[in-house]
C-alpha cells in the first residue's frame, strides 16, 4: 500500500527516491504515470490532474508529457534502436527521423541505430531506453530501477547521462532505486520510508 | 515509413510483430490454411464431381440397349464403366436410326480390351459429325480416323499417353472387358490416329470399326449381327415417344433417357455419401475455427509484453487494437492464400484419381462467389482470435506485464 500525504517536484528538478525492493516505489511511479488508479487523493503533472483524466487522455498524457525508463529497458524486440525511438515519437504524433538520430547521437548510439535490441549490450540497451524516454520532450521522466541490470560502472554512467540529458531538455526526473550508491549522484534525494507513510 | 499516420504506425508495428514472431505466426497461418483448404476442397470436390459427370455424357441425350437397368446402360455405353447388360439385334439399330426425330444414332460394340483399356467398336462418322460438347467435334492430335472395314484403331488421349501408343503401332486385343494375359485375340490392329483430349470417358477408350469387334476372331456368330448399345441425339419430344415405345410398351430393349436425369437420380441415391462428406466438411470447419482462434490467441499472447510496452509509451486502444488486428489480418490473409493452395492441391490429386478411374476430368477448382463467404469466415475467425488477445492486452495490469526480466 502507498500513502503519500504530499509530494511536489518543481519543473526541471531531479530527485532520487531510495527504498528496499517491494516497498511500493514502482506503484508510486505507476500512479504518477496513470497506469494504476489511486483510491483517493490527486496527482497533477504540469498543471494536468492525472487522477481526473479518462483512460485515453492518460494514454495521450503518457505519450506527450512522460518518459519512462525501465529496469529491463523494455525495448520493442522487433524494432531497431532507431525504430524504437521513432515508434515512441509516432505515438505522440511527431515522428522525426532527424530528431531520433540526434537523440541516439546524444546517448552515443549513432553507430548502432540499425541494431535490434538483441544485438546490443545491456548498457547499450539502457542508453536506447533513455533516448526513447526523451523522444517527445517530456516534462517528466520516471526511471524505475534504471541501473538494476547494469554493472556499477555502467550504472553510474547511465545515471549521469540521464541527469544531463534531462537537464539539457529541462525535464524533471524521478529515479526510484534500492541501490544506495546512486545517492551520491543526486543533489536531492529522499528515503521512500520518509515519503510513504505506510509500512 | 509514414509513422505519423495512425494507419502507417499500425501497419508498421503489425508487420514488425509478424517478422519478430515469424515462426509462431507461420504456424498460425498454416493452421488456418489447413482448416480452410480442407473445408473448401471437400465442398468443391463434392459439387464438381456431380457437375463434371453430368457434363461428361459425350453430347448424347439417350442410349438404347438390352433390357435392364438404365443406369447400367449409361455407365457402360457413355462412361465405359460396368459390364454391358447384353446385346441388341442390329435391326434395332437400323430401326431407331430411321425413326423421325432421331438426329444421330451411333452403334457401339464392346467386349474386348487392350492391356485393360476398352476397345469400343463404332461407326467412323461419330468422329466427323458428332459434337461431344455443344460446338465441339472430336479433334485429332495425329493421324486419321479408322476406315470402316479395316483393322485400324483411333486411340483416346489418355490411353495413348498411358500406353505410349504411336501412329503405326500394332497390337492384338484381349477378350473381355478386363485384361487377362491368356485371352489374346489373333487379330492385329494398327494405330492410325490419336485423339485430342476431351476430358470425357472417351479419352480412356481405343476406338475401332464396329465390324472389327463384331467379327473379331473368337467371337460367336450372334455377335456379328448385334450391337451393345446405340448412342442417340434426339430432337424435340422424340424422347417421350421412344420412352413409351421401348420402356412401357416393348420388352426387348431399354431406352435410357434423359441421360442427365438418370445420372442425377444416381447422384440422388448417393446423397447419403454427400451428407457424410458435408458433415465431415463442417466438422473440419468447426475444428478449424476453434484451431484458428486458439492459435491466433496464443500467437498474439506472445506479444503481450510488446503491447504492454506500447501502452506504457502512451499507445491508445485504437492503435493497440489496430496492431493486434493488423497482425491477425496478416496471418489470416496468409492462411487464406494457403487455403487456396491446399484446395488446389486437393483438387489436383482428386482430379488425377478420378481421371485415372473414369476418364472424367473435373473442372479446375475455381473460386466462386459463395467461396468468398468461406474466405471471409476464415478471416473473421482469425480476427476473433485476435480480439481475445486485444481485450487481454488492454485488461492486463501493466505493472504485472512490465516486471523486470530476470
Amino acid at each position: 500500500m502507498v500513502d503519500i500525504p504530499s509530494f511536489t517536484l518543481g519543473a526541471g528538478k531531479q530527485i532520487a527516491i531510495f527504498g528496499r525492493s517491494g516497498s511500493g516505489k514502482s506503484t508510486f511511479l505507476n500512479l504518477l504515470a496513470g497506469t494504476m488508479k489511486a483510491d483517493s487523493g490527486s496527482i497533477s503533472i504540469a498543471a494536468t490532474k492525472v487522477s481526473e483524466l479518462s483512460e485515453s487522455e492518460k494514454d495521450r498524457m503518457r505519450a506527450k508529457t512522460l518518459g519512462y525508463v525501465f529496469q529491463s529497458f523494455h525495448l520493442l524486440q522487433g524494432c531497431t534502436a532507431l525504430e524504437n525511438i521513432l515508434v515512441a515519437m509516432a505515438l505522440a504524433g511527431n515522428a522525426s527521423d532527424q530528431r531520433a538520430k540526434e537523440l541516439l547521437f546524444a546517448v552515443g548510439m549513432s553507430e548502432r541505430e540499425n541494431h535490434l535490441p538483441a544485438q546490443l549490450s545491456i548498457g547499450q540497451q539502457q542508453r536506447v531506453g533513455i533516448a526513447r524516454a526523451l523522444a517527445n520532450d517530456p516534462k517528466l521522466i520516471l526511471a524505475d530501477e534504471p541501473t538494476g541490470s547494469l554493472d556499477p560502472e555502467n550504472a553510474t554512467r547511465s545515471i549521469e547521462l540521464l541527469k544531463s540529458l534531462c537537464m539539457k531538455n529541462q525535464c524533471a526526473l524521478i529515479v526510484v532505486s534500492h541501490e544506495p550508491r546512486i545517492f551520491s549522484c543526486f543533489e536531492h534525494s529522499i528515503k521512500w520510508e520518509d515519503l510513504n507513510k505506510v509500512g | 515509413m509514414k509513422l505519423n499516420s495512425k494507419i502507417g504506425l499500425i501497419f508498421f508495428l503489425a508487420s514488425k510483430g509478424f517478422r519478430q514472431h515469424f515462426f509462431g505466426s507461420l504456424v498460425a497461418a498454416f493452421s488456418i490454411a489447413l482448416a480452410g483448404g480442407l473445408f473448401l476442397g471437400t465442398m468443391k470436390i463434392q459439387k464438381q464431381t456431380q457437375t463434371s459427370f453430368a457434363n461428361a455424357s459425350g453430347g448424347f441425350d439417350a442410349v438404347l440397349g438390352a433390357r435392364g437397368s438404365k443406369l447400367q446402360l449409361i455407365l457402360n455405353a457413355l462412361f465405359h464403366l460396368d459390364a454391358s447388360p447384353g446385346n441388341l439385334p442390329w435391326e434395332q439399330y437400323e430401326l431407331i436410326k430411321k425413326t423421325p426425330g432421331v438426329e444421330e444414332a451411333y452403334p457401339i460394340a464392346v467386349g474386348d480390351n487392350y492391356l485393360g483399356y476398352r476397345l469400343v467398336g463404332t461407326d467412323p462418322e461419330l468422329f466427323f459429325e458428332h459434337e461431344w460438347k455443344k460446338g465441339e467435334k472430336y479433334k485429332l492430335r495425329r493421324g486419321r480416323v479408322f476406315s470402316e472395314m479395316a483393322k485400324e484403331a483411333l486411340v483416346g488421349s489418355f490411353v495413348a499417353d498411358k500406353l505410349n501408343l504411336k501412329i503405326g503401332d500394332k497390337f492384338q486385343p484381349y477378350h473381355g472387358l478386363n485384361f487377362k494375359e491368356d485371352t489374346q485375340h489373333e487379330d492385329v490392329y494398327v494405330v492410325v490416329g490419336l485423339l485430342e483430349a476431351t476430358g470425357t470417358p472417351s479419352d480412356k477408350v481405343i476406338w475401332v470399326p464396329i465390324k472389327g469387334i463384331q467379327l473379331m476372331e473368337g467371337h460367336d456368330q450372334e455377335m456379328a449381327q448385334s450391337v451393345s448399345a446405340v448412342l442417340l441425339s434426339l430432337k424435340g419430344a422424340t424422347g417421350f415417344n421412344l420412352e413409351i415405345r421401348y420402356n412401357r410398351q416393348g420388352n426387348q430393349a431399354t431406352f435410357a433417357w434423359p441421360v442427365a436425369a438418370t445420372l442425377a437420380s444416381f447422384f440422388d441415391k448417393m446423397n447419403w455419401f454427400r451428407g457424410v462428406l458435408e458433415v465431415i466438411a463442417y466438422v473440419i470447419a468447426a475444428v478449424g475455427i476453434l484451431m484458428v482462434a486458439s492459435t491466433m490467441h496464443s500467437s498474439l499472447n506472445m506479444r503481450k509484453r510488446d503491447f504492454a510496452i506500447l501502452r506504457s509509451l502512451g499507445s491508445g486502444r485504437l492503435i493497440l487494437t489496430g496492431v493486434i488486428f493488423g497482425h491477425s489480418l496478416i496471418i489470416s490473409v496468409l492462411g487464406v492464400l494457403g487455403s487456396l493452395l491446399i484446395m488446389q492441391g486437393i483438387g489436383l490429386i482428386t482430379q488425377g484419381i478420378i481421371v485415372e478411374e473414369t476418364g472424367v476430368l473435373l473442372d479446375g477448382m475455381n473460386l466462386q462467389l459463395q467461396d468468398l463467404w468461406v474466405i471471409m469466415a476464415i478471416i473473421f475467425s482469425g480476427l476473433v482470435g485476435g480480439l481475445g488477445a486485444a481485450v487481454n492486452a488492454y485488461r492486463s495490469e501493466l505493472v504485472d506485464l512490465l516486471q523486470p526480466i530476470s
